[in-house]
Parts: C-alpha cells; structure tokens; sequence
C-alpha cells in the first residue's frame, strides 16, 4: 500500500487553500464588477445577481443605514425617518434606479446632486396661517384619509388647502403628492412624521426638513447599488423570474 | 538550488524527489520561492484588474470615463428618464447615445473651465464656487428646525434686534456761556416759558438759546438722532415724552437743551410677533458660525503670505 507523506498532505492543501481564496477572491470581483455593469433596474432580474446584491447590502445596511432607518427597516416617526417597508417612496418610483440615486446623493445633503425641489413650509411659524386655520387644515387632510372630523371644520380646512394656505401647490388639488418634488400624498395610511392630529399640526406649523446623507465617495458604487437592491426587495420588488 | 540525480540521467531531467521533498531547508526555500512568485502575479493581476486602478477599462460603475473622469452610470440613467419622461428601459437607443453625448460634452467644457482656471477670472463662476462650498457645509443647519425653547434663548438675547425703532420731533438748543450768562438761569427760562406754552423758537431766543441746527425738524428716527447727537445727548431725548425739556448737558464746552415736541417710543415685538425673524435670525447666525468654522479649517490648511501692500 502506497504510503502519502504527511509533508506532501500539507502542501496539497496549502495549495488548494491559495486555489480556492485566488476563485472566491475573482468570483466576488466578477459579481460586484457585474452588479455595476448591469443596469440598475435590471438588477432584480437576475437572480444571482441579485442574491449577490442581497449578501453585499445586508452588512452595509447594518452599519450605515439601521441606525436611522432601524435594523427592521421601520425608521422612526418622530423623526421623520421613513419606514423602508411600504412601497411609499417620496420621490420617484421606488425603482432600484430611483432609490439608488437617492443614496448616492442624499436629500437636502448639501450635495449638489441631492434632492432638493422643496421642504415643508413653516405655515404657522411664518404667520401665513393662524392657530385656527391650521386646525382646519388638519381637519381637512385627516379627513381625505378617511379618519372623520368635524364637518364644518373640514370644508374651511379645504378652502384653505386649495386657497390661501397654497398647500395643493405642493401636494396636488387632490393631495395626491408629487414624486418629483418630494411632496408626500396626505390620501393613505403611511406617515412620514405619523398621522395624528397633533404630528400633522406641528408639520403645518413648524414645517419639515428631513435629510438623509450622501453615500457617494463614502461607500463604493457596488455596495450603493447592493443597497437599493435591497430597499427595493424589502418594498416586495424580489427577483423577477 | 535544484539538484539531479546522477542515477535517473537515462529518464531525462528529472528533478531530484528526495533533494526536493526530503530536505526541509530546501522545501522551505521552494514554498517560500512559489509564494513569492504567486503574491507577485496575483497582486499584479489585482493591480491592473481591479476597478478602481485599472489603467485602461472603464469602470464598470460608469457609463464613460472622460479624460479620466467618470460619468456615473446612475447619472446617466437620471439624466436620459428627465430628457425622454419615461423610464430609462423605454429611451430609443438614439436617445441614450444623444444624452450621452451631451454628458460627455458638458464635461469637456467643465474641464475646459477648469484648465484654463475660469475661476480665477470669471466671477459668475467664483461666486457660484463659493455658494456651492458655502451650501454643503450649511446644509445641516438648513435642514434643522431649532425648537421653541432655542428660539425664546435667542429671542431673549438679542432683544434689541426685535424692536420697531422710534422717532421722535426734538429740538437740540444751544447756549455758550459767557459773561454775564447763566446757562442754569437760561435753561430755566426757557422751560418755563415751554410750560406756559410759548412756541419754542420764541422761548429759545428770549432764553439765549440757538438751534444747533444738527437736526431736522419734524420727525427724526431714533438712530438718526443718535447718529447726529451723538449716544449721550440722545439717551437724554429718548428719555422725554411729549412736551418735556432736558436739564442743561454740556458737550465741548457747549450747553444742549433738548425739547421734544413729539415722541414715538420704540416698540419692543413679543416674541410670537417676531417669531419669523427670530427663526431667520437664528438660522443665519447659525450658518456664519459653521462657514467660520470651515474658513478656519481651511485657513488652517492653506499657506498664505502677505505682500508689503497687505495691511498690518
């Protein structure tokens, strides 16, 4: 029976380990070579690619998202982070292409690049509407989102939305919102700030001015693109076959 | 070194096994040999490889590489669904060569701009640079909402700011005195004949006194009066109301009776009526103190010598 030397057992190894690191090493330069090439959009489509994306976005996730957006990607109302989860994008289309750019640039990031249309004005803060006309107003959009109210305040609050308070400039006649601005639709359950009567009086008072950070230069492009790859698949944009 | 084994010259040149395998030092000298040579080809495979090194490629991350500078894919898919209003995926394949092509060319001259140092020259561009870097670093100040109670700690410190400046109708009186002439005894005479309601160009000649002419007449504000009296003998008008004359102040040897003939007080605003400015205010103050900030960083960095016509 042939005897194997120890020594020539290890070198075998050794060799095969260095293998081995050489293919994993290439294989994962090939795939974040390939998650950048491709398409952002067509990203979802393919699913290796997409696994891949999934692998690389979940640790960045952990260290550069959840601490705002939390590690359930459910943000946090009182501070306007927004839940990740709702398919509810501000602006543009939830496509991994529009959340991708929102991560490269941020919002109100002071890059040039960010976006930046508009914010929320300081209705009561600016004494362009009183105590009581923002009551109204509140009225008015709790009621689009079916939650009742008293009857008169809710059509005063309507003039006023569609009149002096100016507030379907931004939102939409039927306070639909505007995904190129940012505005949000004030007509469904999600709220970037809560739907309570006292969250929205403070937003029309006060005015809003969420920011998210630029990621550009701070994380690399495959990593962004993992990243909205994963934002878009938490909001039910999986795989496509 | 390779040994050969003398015995097996018949099968070739064979390497000696057991020189090769058997001998520890020489194993060593060979596995260290291989992985020299591996490490080499492996970090110049890296090297010349790898996206953010390659010499050559362009990186797949990016549509075009300018004269070495990117031109990112995600902005040029941003760029074609803004030029066409549709989805990237529905833009003809003309369209993306089109907005390509403008990409590329708005960086040639942006390059252009930058080789030939438009900043030092054009200063649209030079204050459009300074409004760019200004914006970043106020960025977060732009985005913050200071809440009430910070709002009321910078109302109540800076007060003064929230006040509507008064006016006032004030006559400034002069007297020299000389011999023979009591400014005491003349200021009295004319206060008196003020009370008993004598006009006061009247009661001011009869008195000895003159118009120093530094103001006008009718209603002057108050930082006017300052400015043209001087802090003192204004703080001694803002203090008279309607119809009241000062005791005699003398200034330079020069005796002053102030007489007001109508006086608007200044008219501090509550803090909920100034509550706008207040924010302004604060937001302001708030992005000089972080462009400082950055100056001084910058400063901090930057080697700067002053010629001989720079002032001490």
């Amino acid at each position: 029976m042939m005897k194997v030397r120890p020594d020539r057992i290890f070198g075998a190894v050794i060799a095969l380990t260095v293998l081995l690191a050489v293919y994993l090493v290439e294989k994962h330069a090939r795939a974040r070579e390939l998650l950048v090439a491709h398409f952002a959009d067509s990203v979802p489509g393919d699913r290796q690619l997409h696994a891949y994306a999934l692998a690389l976005a979940r640790p960045a996730y952990a260290a550069h998202c959840a601490g705002c957006h939390g590690a359930a990607f459910a943000g946090d109302s009182k501070r306007g982070v927004p839940d990740l989860r709702h398919g509810v994008w501000l602006y543009d289309f939830g496509r991994v292409s529009d959340i991708e750019r929102t991560i490269l640039y941020g919002i109100r990031s002071g890059n040039g690049r960010a976006r930046n249309v508009t914010d929320m004005p300081a209705m009561g803060l600016s004494h362009r509407l009183t105590t009581n006309e923002i009551s109204d107003v509140v009225s008015y959009v709790l009621s689009i989102s079916h939650k009742g109210g008293d009857a008169a305040a809710i059509a005063r609050g309507a003039v006023i939305y569609q009149g002096k308070g100016e507030c379907f400039d931004c939102h939409g006649a039927d306070a639909a919102g505007n995904i190129d601005w940012g505005s949000p639709a004030l007509t469904g359950v999600t709220w970037l700030y809560g739907g309570t009567r006292a969250a929205i009086t403070t937003s029309i008072h006060d005015g809003r001015h969420g920011m998210c950070p630029a990621w550009i230069g701070v994380l690399d492009a495959a990593t962004i693109r993992a990243l909205a790859v994963l934002l878009h698949d938490v909001n039910g944009g999986g795989p496509q076959a | 070194m390779t040994n050969f084994s003398p015995a097996r010259r018949d099968e070739g040149w064979v390497v000696d096994r057991q020189s090769f395998t058997g001998d520890p030092a020489r194993r060593t000298l060979w596995l260290s040999a291989f992985g020299a040579v591996f490490g080499l080809v492996l970090g110049g495979y890296a090297l010349f490889t790898a996206s953010g090194t390659a010499t050559q490629a362009v990186p797949p991350e990016n549509v075009a590489l300018v004269n070495g500078r990117p031109i990112l894919q995600s902005d040029f898919v941003t760029q074609v669904q803004a030029e066409t209003g549709g989805a990237f995926k529905d833009a003809s394949p003309a369209d993306r060569r089109r907005v390509l092509q403008e990409m590329i060319d708005e960086e040639l001259l942006v390059q252009r701009g930058l080789d030939v140092d438009l900043a030092a020259s054009d200063p649209d561009v030079r204050s459009a640079m300074v409004a760019g870097v200004n914006l970043q670093v106020d960025a977060e100040i732009l985005a913050s909402r200071p809440d009430e109670a910070a709002l009321r700690a910078y109302y109540a410190a800076h007060r003064d700011r929230y006040a509507i400046d008064g006016s006032m109708d004030v006559r400034d009186l002069v007297f020299y005195p000389g011999p023979g002439a009591d400014a005491g005894e003349a200021a009295k005479a004319l206060a008196d004949a003020r009370r008993q309601g004598v006009p006061v160009d009247t009661a001011a000649t009869k008195a000895g006194f003159s118009d120093s002419r530094r103001l006008g007449h009718g209603d002057n504000y108050d930082f006017g009066v300052k400015a043209k009296l001087g802090v003192s003998l204004y703080q001694a008008a803002a203090a008279l109301s309607d119809g009241g004359v000062s005791p005699p102040l003398v200034e330079d040897g020069v005796v002053h009776v102030l007489v007001m003939l109508h006086r608007t007080p200044i008219r501090q605003l509550a803090f909920d009526a100034a509550r706008d400015q207040v924010f302004q205010d604060f937001q302001r103050d708030a992005r000089a103190s972080v462009e400082h900030q950055n100056l001084d960083f910058l400063r901090s960095r930057a080697e700067i010598h002053l010629g001989l016509s720079a002032p001490p």
